[in-house]
């Protein structure tokens, strides 16, 4: 059975993240950060958890309680938090449904956050409301990107008032998540069922790239994660519960479409480390753990080896389980994570062997995979 | 406020800033809430009277809400049950009687294990916590926590965990150790002082936990006396050390006990009527304890704190076999041993009364106007799990649902009127079968949207519960939000999951408009993208196949595109304001050095354009010069065209 801690934490929480380690000698990371959302006071959080690793000597008493998270951090937040990102070990880039961006700095002793900087308002609907911002991204730890439901794409540069540019009009509905898919290039999901690529070395607004998972069924997309390893392989979640997987080098049929959860899709997430692992949450109250790895033998550390063209090259070699779900989908072992169905599982993430998700029954549940470790 | 009339009524005063305005009307909000506002005239007094509309420009409107207020820990009982209630109310369709017999017992376990949790995390905060007026409020909360355990852990006790033959002195007993754990924290402080038989609190702790049956730790304390090896202290230990205790739950055991209590009494009456405890005093009183004796009883009654305490601690010593039917005298007895309680102490009392009573409808009747002035969550849950164990009467209550259905829809509503625990809420209405569904279709409709994720949440949950018409409007109210933000593209999605023809054409309209005023389309990635959707209303079915004409027409596929801007216009689908524009779209192709249209084609277009220009002379409304001259250019370049086509036809056939 799989080992997990839930926590209550009497707010519904809207996003969960791991800090990431400081470099990849550290140790696991044992902080993360949590935001809540649709409260009368909603919160930015930090969590510590305690021994982790513990778990492993057992027959001490209580060995569930070990690893519980405790709160070591909390400060208030305007508006829903709607998407957390970490840009480095430090910092923390947090959107609001009141239409700002903030970024936090970790303070070095108490693992507290203080306010960088931010954009207030940066969203805005024609008539001069603000516009919740839905969704971030981060590129390297100096520049962010933006989306919110009024359609724009903000570059932000830390450090600097005025956004670096701006593609008004980048989607004609709401932009539900972004990622950086390059270094100049961004893509995005939207409620129109669509994924766009944007080039930010072209005029803005112009040449995105349109794919549509059906024509005539405009299926929202809420969520995106790219895969670590290849940046043609990108997973979408959609509001219809499906998973699509996309192979963004083909013209034509680009996409694997996998009947997923009853509800809404909120997060996907490639393991970082192993990325033929893979999760997503949803509305209905379940957490699904895709286990690709039956589909190849070969360690995944071939994905890292070397850099530039010649890993290019590699990639076009290695088939990625993602892109051959259609023939072996039976391969492909899911499984369930969390004990009982309940209220939406919004949000979740993985660092390691152990994966969070935030759930809106107000819990934070952390669950061990010692498969991954 | 329907049980209003039996509880004391807590006022309200709602300062209103003018008086000249003598009405107040409301609306109601979500769940216990209500919007109020001035207005100029009385209140009529009949409904359906229209309601009295709001002219004063600074009009205030009052947002008045009731029992809405939610501590962390409340809201973590709140979520935390939830899940035990869920579960339940699943077991309880899917499973045997028998089964769901034990499941209800544990889901009862459960609720308390959760309550104790709470109450504990409460007491660690309420320590932690500095500023006094906090705390005041904590360590409220913290009793009231105490008192819903002591009342549900009574009731399981006589409703829910039955024990077998209804012999109860057991479960009474660990109900009592549970709930008074004040002779275990003496024992502890009295066991690590230096020299404990000296500790002022020595024999406090002795007899607390005499009365509590803890005779083991009574052994242990009696031990450290320095005289412990005295002929009187081994005499009361070797009785202590015989007491029967009563470990077997069957009643066909009953018999048996009882005898050898009997005999054990005996011994106890016997050796204390040989005096042999004579020197100490403590130790005579012990043994007049173990003898049940009436008088010594009354010495303890500090020590007992309660009527229920001391009524447990008498049946231990004078009537162990009792059954629950046989209590109502000694409860009385007990109760005027501590005379009249007041205020809140009298209403536990009340309650704890009606319980050992039988009277379960009296107790829920009292917990729900002392304790759930602030939370339905103790009424509510101890009735359902009640009703499942048939416990409730299951007749209907006058106004249609039974008592737990009742209660349920008290709780639920106000998670329903709490900002952020609405979802939870909308569970349990779930299992409100007769009242569940119309009150979550009207609450459904008051959860503000402020945001799409939160619009595609209320949405999913209409689908879930086939909720159609909830869902149209959720999409329709989403949609007219985007349209007054200016938001044509997203407030086009919405509607188009509503199939909402009247408004899709309106939005179409304004992109025709937005495209004849500035001679380009925004929005391309939706109209370029609509697929099937175009099906939804005809004016979008021409503007996708409108656009359609244009990116043909641009990428030089000058065939197709011509027959397809003849289809649209043969089709009469444009408003016709936008035919002129369409015309004049024609106008290139009419210039081209191989002829586009044929004859039939270029017939079908001077239809057009004499069907617009008559519209336009019987409306009397005449067209401006520069749309006379464009409707001439057009007629010219028709003609010419319709010449050449007569040429080009005609002598495809002379070559054929």
């Amino acid at each position: 059975m799989t080992d997990f801690s839930v926590k209550f934490v009497s707010k519904k929480i809207s996003k969960v993240r791991w800090r990431p380690r400081a470099n990849v000698k550290s140790p696991p990371s044992t902080i993360f950060a949590s935001g809540s959302w649709d409260d009368q006071q909603n919160s930015v959080s930090v969590w510590k958890v305690w021994d982790r690793l513990s778990t492993e000597d057992n027959g001490m008493s209580e060995p569930l309680l070990e690893h519980e998270p405790q709160k070591i951090f909390e400060i208030p937040h305007v508006g829903d938090v709607t998407d957390m990102q970490y840009m480095s070990h430090d910092l923390l880039a947090v959107s609001s449904s009141a239409g700002g961006v903030a970024v936090y700095k970790h303070q070095p002793n108490t693992e507290g956050l203080s306010k960088v900087c931010s954009w207030d308002k940066l969203h805005r609907f024609a008539p001069g409301s603000t516009s919740p911002c839905t969704c971030i991204s981060p590129r390297d730890d100096d520049w962010l990107v933006s989306g919110g439901e009024d359609g724009h794409l903000n570059v932000l540069a830390l450090g600097q008032r005025e956004p670096v540019q701006v593609i008004e009009k980048a989607d004609s509905c709401t932009i539900n998540a972004v990622t950086f898919l390059k270094q100049m290039e961004v893509l995005t999901v939207s409620s129109f069922g669509q994924l766009k690529i944007f080039d930010l070395r072209q005029e803005p607004g112009k040449g995105a790239k349109i794919f549509s998972v059906s024509e005539g069924q405009h299926t929202p997309l809420l969520c995106v994660d790219k895969h670590p390893g290849q940046a043609h392989v990108v997973a979408t979640g959609g509001e219809d519960g499906m998973l699509t997987v996309w192979d963004l080098r083909k013209e034509k049929f680009p996409m694997t479409l996998l009947e997923a959860h009853t509800g809404a899709m909120w997060e996907v997430k490639f393991h970082p480390h192993n990325p033929h692992h893979l999760f997503t949450c949803s509305d209905d109250g379940s957490l699904w753990h895709w286990d690709g790895s039956a589909f190849s033998n070969e360690p995944m550390s071939t994905f890292f080896q070397g850099k530039g063209k010649e890993s290019e090259m590699k990639d076009v070699g290695i088939s990625s389980p993602w892109l051959s779900l259609e023939t072996s989908r039976q391969k492909l072992d899911i499984a369930s994570l969390l004990p009982n169905k309940s209220l939406p599982v919004n949000s979740l993430d993985i660092e390691t062997s152990t994966l969070l998700c935030g759930t809106d029954s107000e819990t934070i549940y952390s669950i061990d995979l010692p498969m991954l470790r | 406020m329907a049980t209003a009339g039996e509880r004391e009524v807590e006022e309200f005063l709602l300062p209103v800033p003018r008086r000249e305005h003598v009405g107040l009307h409301c609306v109601w909000g979500m769940g216990k809430q209500l919007h109020l506002f001035e207005t100029q005239v009385p209140p009529a007094c009949s409904s359906g009277k229209q309601i009295p509309q709001a002219t004063q420009r600074d009009q205030a409107i009052f947002d008045v809400q009731w029992n809405a207020e939610m501590h962390d820990i409340a809201r973590k009982l709140v979520n935390e049950t939830h899940n035990i209630f869920v579960m339940l109310q699943g077991q309880v369709k899917s499973m045997t009687e028998s089964m769901l017999f034990t499941q209800l017992k544990k889901a009862s376990k459960q609720y308390r294990a959760v309550l104790k949790a709470c109450s504990m995390e409460l007491m660690q905060i309420s320590d932690d916590c500095r500023n006094e007026i906090h705390k005041l409020k904590y360590e409220e909360h913290i009793q009231e926590f105490e008192m819903v355990q002591l009342i549900w852990s009574l009731c399981e006790i006589i409703f829910i965990d039955v024990a077998p033959g209804g012999l109860i002195l057991t479960p009474l007993l660990d109900w009592l150790q549970w709930h008074f754990p004040e002779g275990k924290q003496l024992a502890m402080e009295v066991t690590q002082a230096e020299v404990p038989s000296s500790h002022p609190s020595y024999w406090e702790a002795v007899y607390r936990l005499l009365l509590q049956a803890n005779t083991e730790s009574v052994r242990k304390l009696l031990s450290l006396h320095p005289y412990s090896h005295s002929d009187p202290f081994v005499s009361v230990d070797e009785l202590l050390q015989k007491m029967p205790h009563w470990t077997h739950q069957h009643a066909q055991f009953a018999a048996e006990y009882e005898m050898k209590w009997r005999h054990w009494r005996e011994e106890c009456v016997r050796r204390y009527e040989a005096g042999e405890f004579a020197a100490y005093e403590h130790l005579e009183t012990i043994v007049q304890i173990l003898c049940g004796d009436e008088a010594v009883f009354r010495e303890m009654k500090n020590r007992c704190e309660t009527w229920y305490h001391m009524l447990v601690s008498k049946l231990l010593f004078q009537n162990p076999t009792a059954r629950l039917n046989d209590l109502g005298s000694d409860i009385k007895t007990c109760q005027s041993m501590f005379g009249q309680p007041t205020g809140q102490v009298r209403e536990l009392d009340n309650i704890l009364q009606a319980a050992m009573e039988f009277d379960i409808h009296q107790v829920i009747k009292d917990s729900c106007s002392f304790l759930s002035n602030r939370s339905w969550w103790f009424v509510s849950h101890l009735a359902d799990v009640l009703h499942h164990c048939g416990q409730l009467d299951p007749q209907k209550l006058p106004f249609g649902s039974n008592l737990r259905e009742y209660l349920l829809l008290e709780y639920a509503t106000g998670l329903m009127s709490h900002e952020s625990l609405w979802q939870v809420g909308v569970d349990y209405l779930d299992f409100c079968p007769v009242f569940g569904r119309s009150y979550l279709a009207s609450y459904i409709e008051h959860i503000p949207l402020d945001t799409e994720r939160k619009a595609h949440k209320v949405l999913h949950m209409c689908q879930e519960r086939d909720m159609g018409a909830q869902a149209q409007s959720i999409c329709k109210v989403m949609g007219m939000k985007c349209l007054q933000q200016q938001r044509l593209g997203s407030a086009l999605s919405w509607f188009l999951k509503s199939k909402d023809a009247t408004v899709i054409k309106q939005i179409t309209e304004k992109f025709l408009n937005e495209y004849c005023e500035q001679g380009k389309f925004s929005h391309l990635d939706l109209i370029d993208h609509l697929g099937p959707s175009m099906l939804v209303a005809n004016s979008l079915t021409f503007l996708a196949k409108y656009r359609e004409f244009h990116t043909l027409y641009d990428s030089g596929d000058v065939h197709t595109a011509t027959s397809l801007l003849l289809s649209l216009i043969s089709s009469r689908l444009a408003p016709k304001s936008f035919w002129m524009t369409m015309l004049l779209d024609a106008l290139p192709l009419l210039n081209l050095e191989k002829v586009a249209l044929g004859v039939q084609q270029t017939y079908e277009m001077m239809h057009c354009l004499d069907e617009l220009q008559r519209d336009g002379e019987s409306n009397q409304k005449n067209f401006t010069d520069t749309a006379l001259d464009k409707l001439k250019m057009l007629r010219m370049a028709l003609t010419k065209n319709l010449s050449r086509a007569i040429i080009e036809e005609g002598s495809i056939k002379v070559n054929s």
